[in-house]
């Protein structure tokens, strides 16, 4: 056991350093990330001066920039980065061999390098938010008991896992396809507007709205935002967690499956 | 008891074969033809503790396919193979710890770190102990000559010590079996002579069971007493590389300068003449002959400069390889 846990704190650590090195990389990624939110701000700025009703979807102007500045820190804090890329080129390029003849789980190796590279980003996104925070501080609004900030804490770790878990399972398609980058890009698309990052799901049309509630995105992001924000009381809450749930052990048994799959080719035709 | 054990191991890729052009893509959508390419057939030999065998043969002729079977990279088709007791693409734990292989084209090492921290983190990967793991690397990088190079991020080694440090990763858990594909692909002489050196020493120091290839032929000669060889997934030969010179470099090749020239008469009653231009003359003498033609001709020609040298490897190999069709010969 000890030594088990000591492989993969090693491995955490190295994964910290690799990353450290492409350290302004993700400042400079982070600090450009915040120029949409601007553009956003100056969107709703406009669609609340000229409509007649000062809240759109329960969302007053002001906690619609709280919105997009929750976006902003928790896709810094959780989202996957550069993953799928690394995941694709073990396969692609053959370093997936040295890993296979190892005493070694390649997801437990993989997920453990998430973990670091999450580490180094928050920790190098820090600054930028700090920034952006200051900027738009009459926004914030930070008073929430502290059962929620639990529960939001829990929801964060779901899509941690959850975005890790897509991820990887996108990733493994490179056993079959050569190129992943179209793949990574429809599904990133999908995230991107079903996760909430253009707006908050929940000013969609009730029926899409709830439809859109079974699929895995919502998870990924809106969801840790909504527990913040007491969008959702016990039954609702409760439901949301257990889909969240059903998403990871989804995506989980899927990449297995993918995984086993995908090796007996590999190891069929040599990589 | 062989350490490893291979019987009629067999692997058969089958790949689609395209037609050209716009319209072979379109008929490939409904009816493919197939071709299967036997990349090893009905592979058999054992080795022994403490053997290094080499593996000899044209580029494709199966031997990467064959050590990848073995290492369990690879399913076979067919046939069977232990490495250990354990059959290779189990991929059980207990075998991947008492195994390593390099390949000389691909690394293993953290690119943006320090050497020293991928060789910790194989460290734990193996559980080797602490005090062992500090003892065995500093046996390591002293026998290598790279002892000042731990701390320097592995981007900036040269390919010579990045390819040392690739050699010490896969031995810091003292593994008894050891496949070696192209361990000195790309390096300068100086380089290749001191791995060279160096796995002739440890592995024999260590006992440990080795394979080896090599496009080196110097490698294999000065590594391998037996080597097997493969063509076209066959195996070709199964002995001691002696018997492949003895068989098939059963000559020595003799130089001669003389400003007067040459009589070709005499020149010919000693070997077949291979070159002959004004003052310079190569001969191809057989060996027993050799000693006698030598004497004949100092006593008898003006020479001013004379060598005499074993036919390279490389051209045995090569003539080895020309003639199997005719003769697949066994030791």
């Amino acid at each position: 056991m000890h030594a088990l846990v000591s492989k993969y704190v090693k491995i955490f650590q190295l994964g910290l350093q690799d990353t450290f090195v492409y350290r302004w990389n993700f400042f400079i990624r982070l600090f450009f990330a915040a120029i949409p939110l601007l553009g956003l701000v100056f969107y709703w700025r406009a669609i609340f001066d000229s409509g007649q009703t000062t809240t759109i979807g329960g969302y007053s102007y002001h906690g619609m920039v709280f919105y997009f500045l929750l976006t902003l820190f928790f896709e810094a804090m959780l989202s996957p980065v550069e993953d799928d890329w690394r995941i694709a080129a073990d396969i692609r390029e053959g370093t997936l061999n040295a890993l296979l003849l190892r005493p070694i789980n390649y997801r437990a190796y993989r997920f453990t390098l998430f973990l670091s590279y999450r580490v180094v980003y928050a920790i190098v996104a820090l600054f930028p938010i700090l920034i952006v925070a200051f900027f738009f501080r009459e926004y914030i609004d930070l008073s929430r008991s502290w059962e929620t900030y639990a529960l939001t804490v829990l929801a964060a770790i779901g899509a941690g896992i959850l975005g890790f878990m897509i991820t990887y399972t996108v990733a493994l398609f490179a056993f079959w396809i050569l190129e992943v980058s179209t793949l990574v890009f429809i599904v990133f698309s999908l995230e991107y507007f079903f996760s909430g990052h253009m707006f908050p799901l929940d000013i969609m049309p009730e029926w899409i709205y709830r439809i859109v509630q079974w699929t895995p995105f919502p998870y990924e992001l809106f969801f840790v935002i909504a527990v913040y924000n007491n969008k959702m009381n016990g039954t609702e809450l409760l439901k949301g967690f257990c889909i969240q749930l059903l998403w990871i052990v989804f995506f989980y048994l899927f990449s297995k499956w993918l995984w086993n799959r995908g090796i007996k080719k590999y190891t069929a035709v040599g990589g | 008891m062989a350490i490893i054990d291979v019987n009629n191991l067999t692997k058969v890729y089958r790949t689609y074969k395209k037609k050209p052009g716009l319209g072979g893509a379109l008929r490939g959508l409904v009816k493919r033809d197939y071709i299967s390419t036997r990349a090893a057939d009905s592979i058999s030999f054992s080795i022994q503790e403490g053997e290094l065998v080499g593996f000899l043969g044209p580029n494709g002729a199966g031997k990467t396919t064959v050590l990848k079977m073995l290492s369990g990279l690879l399913f076979p088709t067919s046939g069977s193979a232990t490495v250990l007791g354990h059959t290779p693409w189990k991929r059980e734990n207990a075998f991947k710890k008492h195994f390593a292989l390099i390949m000389g084209q691909k690394n293993a090492l953290w690119w943006d770190l320090p050497a020293e921290e991928s060789l910790d983190l194989s460290r734990v990967i193996y559980g080797v102990q602490e005090d062992v793991f500090r003892k065995r690397l500093d046996e390591l990088t002293q026998l290598l000559d790279v002892h000042d190079k731990l701390n320097v991020m592995v981007r900036e080694l040269s390919l010579g010590e990045r390819m040392k440090f690739e050699l010490i990763n896969a031995l810091i858990h003292s593994p008894k079996v050891l496949f070696l594909d192209e361990p000195t692909i790309g390096l300068d002489v100086t380089s290749q002579k001191k791995v060279r050196d160096f796995l002739k020493q440890y592995t024999k120091e260590k006992k440990i069971t080795s394979i080896l290839t090599s496009h080196y032929m110097q490698d294999i000669q000065e590594l391998c007493e037996r080597v097997i060889i493969i063509d076209h997934g066959q195996m070709m030969y199964d002995g001691k590389l002696a018997n492949v010179m003895a068989k098939f470099a059963d000559y020595k090749m003799i130089t001669l300068q003389c400003e007067g020239g040459f009589n070709r008469t005499q020149l010919e009653a000693y070997g077949e003449i291979v070159e002959l231009e004004h003052g310079r003359a190569r001969l191809k003498v057989s060996r027993e002959k050799a000693v006698g033609a030598c004497r004949d001709i100092l006593a008898t020609v003006a020479v001013s400069d004379f060598t005499i040298q074993e036919v390279p490897v490389e051209d045995v190999i090569r003539e080895f390889f020309a003639e199997k069709h005719r003769l697949i010969f066994t030791d």
